[in-house]
């Protein structure tokens, strides 16, 4: 997952423009710092063996036009540099002027994870997900960036700079994604006890592997056919699952925790946290607190063939 | 008048002396004493601010790491950011300048060493207050900056941010109280002659410094208790659900919280003016302009809060004027490099320990202010806000920026602290380790932050690919660390064992170095007046300066001066000890104590503090306070 939240990889417009903006700042200050240091060493080595209370007016009108010569070159370089961060910033503002063709979703953020809810216009079609966003190559997304809770920050540093998620205020935030990856965005504005497990995964794709992914995540899941998953579908609506999770298809209706509808399409469990395998679900079912402390979702009593049942049943939430 | 020119040292010692044993130890007016105190008690919540730090590196130094609970970690670093801003940086300067200024404009006290003596004592009970939250389990969980509505009771139910808004207020009484007494001081106490541009580099940062302080401290006055109630009483000035707006905490506490930056930085300018001038051992080139320079920073610097809020949202125009003030900002810190070096340019530099903390200065501080340059910029700001490298960059600034500086004062003014030398070798290592340590824990950060990686996190995933710089960085601190003890070994057994110092061991400029080391009680046998910005290098005899006389030596009499030109106006008589600074300090305590609990504890400190006030200003028969 190297790479996979750099703010030097940039894989849109808009970070490449802050890529290339970052590094001219960079080389700049080298620059100017080496220059104040380069003053200043020459200062220290090459001073004048001057009596302690000798005056000099040739010395102090050198002074004088050393510091003046450098506060101008100050003063022009900031402007300069004033000049290209404006650019850089309509740069950013202008790229892209949201059109038919742009993608809305509705983000919302909750201690400790993501809500991800696409908003489609022609109604019944709405896909809600969690912790991971999937997004078409090449097409704006425009963000729709809200809280349920407390402040947190949208940030996926291969696409854009940050976005804050503030109760009561809605951010619209364009991103968009020039070259296929996982890209992470880890919430930046503290926000809890959980506040250093709560990313969400951006996965940008091709239109058609998108449309595909879309299709299905449409989809109702659907009651197995029988056995050990049948089985653990009971489980999951007889235990506690249902209060705060939904699986679209059954009776449950909860609307505090992620949906799980496609649970298994998935890459990963509590917010990018642990890998979404077998094991790993097993032992955050069983002990969600040793995994992230702190987080909503209490212990579970659900165990042995039950606990795999259910498993089972998750697994089929593709 | 018919006083004797020259007073008898134990005449003075009897008029100006504090009490002996532990009634005087507790009843002290005598700045010096005071300004020591807010100085080593900064000290002391340093070290354990860093003692948190040193625990939060060791548990980043690898992922996944359960030295520390989530819950932990964040109170952790909540009290560090409120023990470095309000217990250590503020306060510690502040010390520096209650001791100094006195002695600098050449009186023999502050205006208001009562409020002085209590300003001290509501910060140590203020600083106590935090920690026993900490200890207690109710360490503050929202940040050193408390965002709403993350402090707000539906969030915190514990009483962490309780106790995090009333260490505010503590600080805010405590700092107030400092700052209007040294104003008053510098504007009306100074020797005769001492017309504002003779006055001292340090001595102008601490009052514009001042100034800032009564207004930032009213901001953050307000926003804490607008907290305060909105936890304790229900108001709902940032509930949203209730009409109130969090975001309008975060313009209140950086509209106060950007001018303590430079309530922190501006001392530490003033000091290394002195050293500079001192250690090249020419007069300040430039003194107007940086004069200037430090209005300029600190009228500006209320206009450039909003660089730290670029990603809520808010309409581009209003961030982009914020671009501009931040980058303008920057000018007069940079007029202020370049008169230092072209001092030093002239001079010929004295390679002592105090001015090799200044080459740490320049080599970090620089640094520093080019990131934050970079920080002005809204795009690049949006990538590298709340991530590591606005972390690097704040350490660059402050601990370069002013705990370099900070060090370099320390040894420089020991021996007038002390009348003892520091140990130049142990001065020399504790520079090598501080300047190491710091670099190698502060610039990987920047690197990380680019790569990433947030602030405030209390561990991060193996696959992040941050573990080995983070590794990198907790072993800095470690030599960080050592080098703070490094340092404070040398000022604890230099006391014992420096050589003797004498009045002015550096050979340096200003006031203070005219008197014994360290100054008597009433700081001089005989109050100078001032011929020159520079009076100490005067090229007349020390005997054959003028004086001030007139004044009853048997009183506690001080020459008031007129603010611009500093002639003489009048005679004020100055209280003298008294124990009821520490019952009404006790008193707020208390009362500031029950106010996370009930509303009625501001009734308390209301009555418990008033009391001790009327007994402190009650005259003297005889018309003496």
């Amino acid at each position: 997952m190297q790479g996979a939240h750099s703010v030097l990889g940039p894989a849109s417009p808009q970070a490449a423009a802050i890529a290339h903006l970052a590094l001219l700042f960079f080389a700049l200050a080298a620059i100017v710092w080496l220059l104040v240091l380069g003053f200043l060493g020459y200062a220290l080595l090459r001073s004048r063996r001057l009596g302690e209370r000798e005056t000099d007016a040739r010395l102090t009108r050198r002074q004088i036009i050393a510091v003046s010569a450098a506060l101008g070159l100050s003063t022009i370089v900031l402007l300069a540099l004033g000049f290209v961060d404006y650019g850089t910033a309509r740069d950013i503002e202008t790229a892209h002027t949201s059109s038919s063709d742009t993608l809305h979703v509705r983000l919302i953020g909750r201690q400790w994870w993501w809500q991800v809810q696409y908003q489609q216009r022609t109604p019944p079609y709405q896909v809600v997900t969690a912790n991971e966003l999937h997004i078409p190559l090449g097409r704006p997304v425009v963000l729709t960036l809200e809280s349920a809770d407390v402040i947190h920050s949208f940030w996926a540093p291969n696409l854009h700079g940050k976005s804050d998620l503030i109760p009561s205020y809605s951010n619209a935030f364009l991103i968009q994604a020039d070259s296929p990856g996982v890209y992470r965005a880890p919430c930046a504005e503290y926000c809890g006890t959980q506040h250093a497990k709560m990313a969400l995964l951006i996965v940008a794709q091709p239109a058609d592997s998108f449309a595909a992914w879309y299709t299905n995540q449409l989809r109702d899941a659907p009651p197995p056919a029988g056995g050990a998953a049948a089985h653990g579908r009971e489980v999951f609506l007889a235990a506690a699952c249902p209060f705060c999770h939904t699986i679209r298809g059954t009776s449950s209706g909860g609307n505090v925790a992620p949906d799980l509808t496609h649970l298994a399409s998935r890459s990963t469990l509590a917010a990018g946290t642990i890998p979404n395998h077998r094991a790993d679900l097993a032992a955050w079912i069983a002990n969600p607190q040793g995994i992230k402390p702190g987080n909503q979702m209490p212990a579970n009593l659900v165990g042995g063939s039950d606990l795999n049942a259910l498993l089972d049943y998750l697994g089929t939430l593709r | 008048m018919s006083a004797p020119a020259v007073v008898a040292p134990d005449t003075l010692a009897r008029t100006w002396g504090t009490r002996r044993g532990i009634v005087g130890w507790l009843s002290t007016v005598d700045h010096k004493n005071i300004g020591l105190r807010f100085i080593v008690t900064a000290l002391f919540f340093m070290a354990l601010g860093g003692v948190l730090a040193l625990t939060m590196r060791t548990q980043l130094a690898r992922p996944d790491n359960h030295l520390l609970s989530p819950q932990l970690y964040n109170q952790f670093f909540s009290v560090h950011g409120t023990t470095m801003m309000f217990l250590f940086a503020v306060p510690v300067m502040m010390g520096l300048g209650i001791y100094l200024v006195p002695l600098m404009i050449g009186t023999r006290n502050v205006v208001f060493p009562r409020l002085l003596a209590y300003a001290y004592w509501v910060y140590l009970f203020g600083g106590l207050f935090l920690y026993s939250g900490l200890l207690t389990g109710n360490g503050a969980p929202a940040g050193w900056f408390s965002y709403t509505p993350l402090s707000e009771s539906a969030f915190d139910p514990t009483k962490g941010s309780d106790i995090w808004a009333q260490t505010i207020t503590y600080t805010e009484i405590s700092m107030m109280a400092v700052a209007v007494t040294l104003i008053i001081t510098i504007l009306k106490q100074r020797a005769p002659g001492m017309s504002l541009n003779r006055v001292p580099l340090f001595v102008w940062s601490m009052l514009v410094t001042s100034f800032m302080v009564v207004f930032a401290m009213t901001t953050i006055a307000t926003a804490s208790f607008f907290l305060a109630a909105d936890r304790l009483i229900n108001t709902r000035f940032f509930v949203e659900r209730a009409g109130g707006d969090p975001l309008l905490w975060q313009h209140l506490f950086w509209l106060f919280g950007h001018p303590e930056v430079y309530i922190i930085f501006l001392p530490a300018t003033g000091i290394v003016s002195h050293l500079v001038t001192t250690f090249s051992r020419r007069p300040m080139f430039g003194y107007t302009a940086i004069v200037f320079a430090t209005i300029a920073t600190g009228i500006i610097s209320f206009g450039v809060w909003v660089h730290h809020m670029f990603a809520t949202g808010l309409p581009a125009l209003g961030l982009s004027f914020f671009t501009a003030s931040s980058l303008v900002v920057t000018i007069p810190t940079a007029i202020q490099l370049f008169c230092w070096i072209a001092t030093l340019w002239s001079g010929r530099p004295q390679w002592r320990v105090p001015l090799l903390f200044v080459l740490g200065f320049f080599f970090i501080l620089v640094r520093g202010g080019l990131t934050g340059i970079m920080l002005a910029s809204v795009p690049f700001d949006l990538q590298a806000h709340d991530t590591y490298f606005v972390v690097g960059h704040l350490h660059d600034v402050l601990i370069g920026g002013a705990v370099f500086p900070l060090m370099g004062a320390l040894l420089y003014w020991y021996p007038k602290f002390t009348g003892r030398m520091p140990s130049e070798t142990a001065g020399r290592w504790a520079f090598a380790l501080l300047f190491v340590g710091q670099n190698l824990t502060f610039f990987p950060m920047h690197v990380l932050g680019l790569h990433g990686m947030p602030r405030r996190t209390y561990t991060y995933l193996a696959s992040t690919g941050w573990g080995s710089l983070n590794q990198l960085e907790t072993i800095g601190s470690y030599v960080l660390a050592l080098g703070v003890l490094v340092t404070v070994g040398n000022l604890i057994l230099s006391a014992f064992r420096g050589r003797t110092a004498g009045a002015d061991p550096w050979g340096a400029d200003t006031l203070e170095w005219a008197t014994t080391s360290p100054p008597p009680p009433g700081n001089f046998a005989s109050l100078p007046v001032v011929e020159s910005r520079d009076p100490n290098w005067d090229q007349t005899r020390p005997e054959d300066r003028p004086i001030v006389t007139g004044l009853p030596p048997e009183r506690r009499e001080v020459l008031f001066t007129t603010a611009l030109d500093a002639v003489p106006a009048r005679r004020i008589e100055l209280p003298g000890p008294t124990v009821w600074t520490l019952a009404a300090a006790v008193g707020t305590t208390i009362g500031l104590v029950m106010l996370i609990f009930t509303p009625w504890g501001l009734v308390v400190a209301a009555l418990l503090s008033a009391a001790p006030f009327i007994a402190w200003s009650w005259p003297k028969v005889g018309g003496s306070a």
